[in-house]
C-alpha cells in the first residue's frame, strides 16, 4: 500500500512540464538471424530535427516533453544495423560525389511526428501515445528506391506505466520500427537494388 | 506555488525506502557498434561480472532521493554484464564458443540527485579479458554523466531513472574505444 502511495506521488499531477525519453526497449526488435546485406547505407536527420522538443499534454492538464528523432534515433540505428553491415549518420545532406566516394549506396531519410493523450484527470503519463513515420531511400544518384510509412499506437494503463513513465510511447514506437525492420529486410525492390550494387553477399551470423 | 510545495512535502514524507524503480533497459549504443564492425574482430564471450568487495554501496541498487533504483534483473554488475553483451550482439562479435572472454568487477556505482539543479552519476570497473584462459587485457575504467535535474522530486527522480543508462554507456564506449582492448581482440 505504501509503494503504491508513494509512485502515486510521483504520478499525481503537479502543474508540471515532465521530461520523458520514448526510446523503445531495443532488444524486442531483434535481428533477422539468417543474413544481411554486405551493403553500406546512411540515413539523415537534420540537427534542427534532432534539437527538436516537443510538449504535448499528458494527464490532468500536465504535459509531458521528449525529443522524438533523437530518442527514436537508436532505435532506427538498431533497425539499419540490423539489415545491413555498415551504417552511416550523415551531419549534412550528401552529394553524390561523397556518397560514392564513400561507398554507400542508399541513403534513409525518416520523418517522424508524433501525439500523446492521456485520459487520467490525476496521473500525468500519457494513456496512449502515436508515432507516425515516413521512411524514403535514395539512391546515391537521387532517385528514390524506396518508402513507406508507418503508424504506431501504444497504450498503457496506469498499474504499467507507474514504473515506466514513457510506456505507451516506447509500446508505439516499437510496433513502428518492429514493421520497417521487418518491410526493409523482406522488400523484394530494396532486395533487387542492393544486389545490382554489387554482389549482395550473405554473412551468417553468429549466435 | 502552494499546491506544488505541499505535493512535495506529501512526495518528502512518503518517501520511505520502501518503493523501487527500474532502471530502463540498456539501449546499444551504435557508434560502437559501427566502431567494432569495421575493426574486423574476433568474437568473445561474456565471462563473470561481480562487484567489488570493497564497494561502498551502489552494487545492489541506488538511492534516487530515498526512492530505491535497481536493475531489471540481478544486481548493476549484472546491468553492466547484458549492456555490453547487447552490444557485443549487435556488433556480431557475441560467440558463447570463442576462447576470448571479458570480465569485470564492479569498484563504483553512485547516482547523486541531492542538488536541485544538476543530476550526476559516476561507475568505475575493472575490465580483464583473457583469451584461452591467458589474461591478456587488465585495465580500471570511470565514466560519468550529467544531467539536468530539478527541485520537485517527481521530476528529479523520473529523469534520474532514465539517465542512469547513459553512464554505462560511456563506460563501455571508453572501453571499446581503447586501442589496447582492440588489439587483444584483432
Amino acid at each position: 500500500m505504501r509503494n503504491l502511495i508513494l509512485l502515486f506521488a510521483l504520478l499525481i499531477v503537479s502543474g508540471c512540464t515532465h521530461p520523458i525519453i520514448i526510446t523503445p526497449d531495443n532488444k524486442s526488435l531483434d535481428y533477422v538471424k539468417e543474413d544481411y546485406f554486405q551493403a553500406k547505407v546512411g540515413y539523415y536527420i537534420s540537427a534542427q530535427d534532432r534539437e527538436k522538443k516537443v510538449v504535448e499534454p499528458g494527464g490532468g492538464g500536465d504535459k509531458i516533453s521528449y525529443y522524438p528523432y533523437k530518442d527514436l534515433e537508436p532505435t532506427l540505428q538498431k533497425v539499419l544495423f540490423s539489415v545491413f553491415r555498415d551504417v552511416v549518420k550523415l551531419e549534412t545532406l550528401p552529394t553524390p560525389e561523397f556518397l560514392k566516394a564513400n561507398g554507400v549506396v542508399l541513403v534513409f531519410y525518416p520523418e517522424i511526428s508524433t501525439s500523446s493523450y492521456s485520459k487520467s484527470l490525476i496521473t500525468w503519463p500519457p494513456t496512449s501515445f502515436t508515432v507516425i513515420l515516413k521512411c524514403k531511400a535514395f539512391a546515391s544518384n537521387g532517385r528514390l528506391i524506396w518508402e513507406k510509412s508507418y503508424s504506431g499506437v501504444g497504450n498503457a494503463t496506469f498499474s504499467e506505466f507507474k514504473g515506466n513513465f514513457a510506456l505507451a510511447a516506447k509500446r508505439a514506437g516499437q510496433k513502428v520500427f518492429s514493421d520497417l525492420l521487418r518491410d526493409l529486410y523482406r522488400d523484394p525492390g530494396l532486395r533487387k537494388y542492393i544486389s545490382s550494387q554489387k554482389p549482395a553477399l550473405v554473412v551468417n551470423l553468429k549466435e | 506555488m502552494a499546491k506544488r510545495f505541499l505535493l512535495y512535502c506529501i512526495f518528502m514524507i512518503l518517501l520511505s525506502g520502501c518503493a523501487t524503480l527500474t532502471a530502463p533497459s540498456y539501449n546499444t549504443n551504435f557508434d560502437n557498434v559501427r566502431l567494432l564492425r569495421n575493426e574486423n574482430l574476433k568474437s568473445v564471450r561474456i565471462g563473470a561480472f561481480t562487484i567489488s568487495p570493497s564497494i561502498a554501496s551502489g552494487g545492489e541498487k541506488l538511492l534516487l532521493r530515498a526512492v530505491n533504483y535497481s536493475p531489471p534483473a540481478g544486481n548493476f554488475a549484472t546491468y553492466l554484464q547484458n549492456a555490453i553483451k547487447e552490444e557485443l550482439k549487435d556488433a556480431r562479435l557475441f560467440d558463447l564458443t570463442s576462447s576470448i572472454e571479458i570480465s569485470s568487477v564492479l569498484l563504483e556505482n553512485s547516482i547523486d540527485i541531492s542538488s536541485f539543479s544538476v543530476g550526476k552519476a559516476e561507475i568505475k570497473a575493472q575490465f580483464t579479458v583473457r583469451d584461452a584462459g591467458v589474461l591478456k587485457y587488465d585495465k580500471k575504467m570511470s565514466a560519468t554523466h550529467s544531467w539536468e535535474s530539478a527541485f520537485a522530486g517527481y521530476i528529479a527522480i523520473p529523469s534520474a531513472q532514465s539517465n542512469y543508462p547513459a553512464v554505462v554507456r560511456k563506460l563501455i564506449t571508453m572501453l571499446f574505444s581503447d586501442p589496447d582492448f582492440l588489439s587483444v581482440l584483432r
